[in-house]
């Protein structure tokens, strides 16, 4: 006689389910193994579409249906991720596993510091093919620009709310050039690459690129600081104005040819404004704008 | 690392006595082990000292995070470690939010991990829900103390049910085997719960070895022992911890789990 009352049939059925695989492959949340890698995360909130368009193909395109839904409201759970990897960054960086981001050592006028190891690792538009860019006519000569209080901008930028970043941009770039008149605008992200400046231009954004990144690696958070920019001189009849911003996108940089009248407040002001325009667009596709 | 559970339905299977001698057997083997004592009524620290009801441990960790480190208590031998229960009552009485709790379970046994223990045994209250269930499904095995007599082991499906309803809600916990314990080689009803089991579970589920019915194991309590340090010469059934020790660690692939993180220089080199 049976004392266990088990039925032999049901115990071989639950040990089958027990010693099977798992029929659902989902791990535990905020495991750290399943958190997505820094680059997936701007697909994931800011845009489903498969690649960004490069560089030479980019126009300004309509934006997806979809991707102008979703907004640029990052999803709790993305958002949780990235305090997570906020507090482990900061963790390893006050344990000395990591380094801390530094910046240029620059003359400057205000003493808001913002620093650049809070902007997010990756830029805008994550390029598959590295942009080939020619070599500057000229070295690159950077100086601390120490600016007079001149010119006063008009006003902040108009922009739509909810719009595109090509839409948003399309309202910016005017106003920087009724704000601070220059021969030419350029935009470049993180990665190099142009967010604004026709081709014609693609040498002038080594040179920006070479100018931001310098004075980002030589030690100060003083770049990122409101009013303050970068001076390159490209030879005796040009000069780049150089302003990095961090942006939630990364690092974005304006550069302005032969800018006239740059002041204190209008350099605030234009940081601001890109900030803005960038932070606040609904997603981030390549564009190419015809300055 | 490895995080080995108790569970079981039904209480006063052995669970914590299971726990305390394995975790001694495995110290003993040179892994370096700690027991974590997730049952609020605290058995752990009554086994084994007087001192530890009013000691800081599991659910102070559970209620307020923080850092590991200072809730552990070393023993006499190096290797082998407790964490005590600390202050369920106050968890347990502010309505025991447990949608916290397996966050910070995943962030103990993370530091845990740092700390560089090659085993944790958690030892878990009767029942599979609230904090036993959160321990169970945020552990990699399971370790199932079943007493062999008749009343005791019809809880058994039950118990595999749970686990089966786990995995298929995708919690990757596995068995490391059913163990029988109290088995009474006196008593007929025990010895045919012995075989009925082991004639219905295959052997992957089912260790070999059996924890006999030991009086024993009520001298090594009252002592706050484990069953092998009781005497100048252990006892027989304090060996058969060894043999289960050795059992789970091929079970639980700890020596291999050893050597992907510390790999030893040849003894001639």
């Amino acid at each position: 006689m049976q004392v266990s009352w088990i039925d032999p049939d049901e115990i071989a059925r639950l040990t089958a389910q027990l010693e099977g695989p798992l029929q659902r492959d989902e791990p535990l949340p905020w495991d750290l193994d399943t958190l997505p890698d820094i680059s997936s995360q701007f697909t994931m909130d800011e845009s489903d579409s498969a690649d960004p368009p490069e560089l030479a193909d980019a126009i300004a395109a309509p934006v997806p249906e979809s991707m102008e839904q979703q907004g640029a409201t990052p999803a709790p759970a993305i958002e949780h991720i990235r305090e997570k990897l906020r507090a482990i960054r900061n963790s390893a960086q006050d344990a000395g596993l990591m380094p801390i981001a530094k910046t240029a050592t620059i003359e400057r006028s205000d003493s808001t510091a913002i620093p650049v190891s809070d902007s997010p690792a990756a830029g805008i538009m994550p390029s598959r093919t590295p942009v080939r860019i020619p070599p500057a006519p000229q070295p690159v000569t950077e100086s601390a620009a120490k600016i007079p209080d001149s010119h006063h901008p008009s006003s902040t930028p108009l922009l739509p709310p909810g719009s595109s970043l090509t839409e948003r941009l399309q309202c910016f770039i005017p106003w920087v050039q009724s704000v601070v008149p220059c021969e030419d605008i350029l935009l470049v992200d993180d990665h190099g690459d142009l967010l604004w400046g026709g081709p014609s231009r693609a040498d002038l954004a080594l040179s920006v690129v070479l100018a931001a990144g310098a004075g980002l690696q030589s030690g100060s958070d003083a770049l990122t600081r409101s009013s303050v920019f970068i001076r390159s001189r490209l030879g005796e009849q040009k000069e780049l104005s150089v302003l990095p911003c961090p942006t939630r996108y990364g690092m974005v940089t304006l550069a302005l040819l032969n800018a006239t009248g740059l002041s204190n407040e209008n350099v605030t002001s234009l940081r601001e404004a890109l900030k803005l325009c960038i932070d606040d667009s609904a997603v981030a596709p390549a564009i190419k704008g015809q300055a | 690392m490895i995080a080995v559970a108790t569970a079981s339905q039904k209480g006063g299977v052995g669970k914590t006595t299971v726990c305390i001698n394995l975790a001694h057997a495995l110290a003993r083997r040179g892994w370096n082990t700690l027991v974590v004592d997730t049952d609020p009524q605290g058995g752990i620290g009554l086994s084994l000292s007087r001192s530890t009801r009013k000691r800081r441990g599991f659910y102070d960790f559970l209620q307020n995070g923080g850092e590991a480190r200072p809730l552990i208590l070393p023993t006499r031998l190096p290797e082998l470690s407790i964490m005590p229960c600390g202050d369920s009552a106050s968890f347990l009485s502010q309505g025991a939010k447990l949608d916290r709790s397996p966050e910070r379970l995943r962030d103990l046994l993370r530091q845990l991990d740092l700390l560089r223990f090659d085993c944790v045994l958690l030892d878990t209250a009767a029942g599979l829900n609230g904090v036993s269930e959160i321990i169970v499904r945020g552990s990699e095995w399971v370790l199932i103390p079943q007493q062999a007599e008749p009343l005791a082991v019809r809880s058994l499906p039950l118990l595999l049910e749970t686990l089966a309803r786990f995995r298929a809600d995708g919690t990757r916990t596995r068995v490391a085997g059913i163990l029988l314990t109290m088995l009474s080689s006196q008593l007929d009803a025990s010895l045919k719960v012995a075989r009925e089991v082991r004639a219905m579970l295959p052997p992957s589920l089912l260790f070999q070895q059996a924890i006999p019915r030991d009086p024993l194991f009520l001298e090594a309590s009252a002592l706050g022992l484990p069953l092998s340090l009781i005497r100048k010469n252990p006892p027989p059934s304090a060996l058969l911890f060894d043999q289960i020790a050795a059992e789970l660690e091929e079970r639980i692939g700890l020596p291999a789990h050893k050597d992907q993180t510390h790999r030893h220089a040849s003894l001639l080199d």
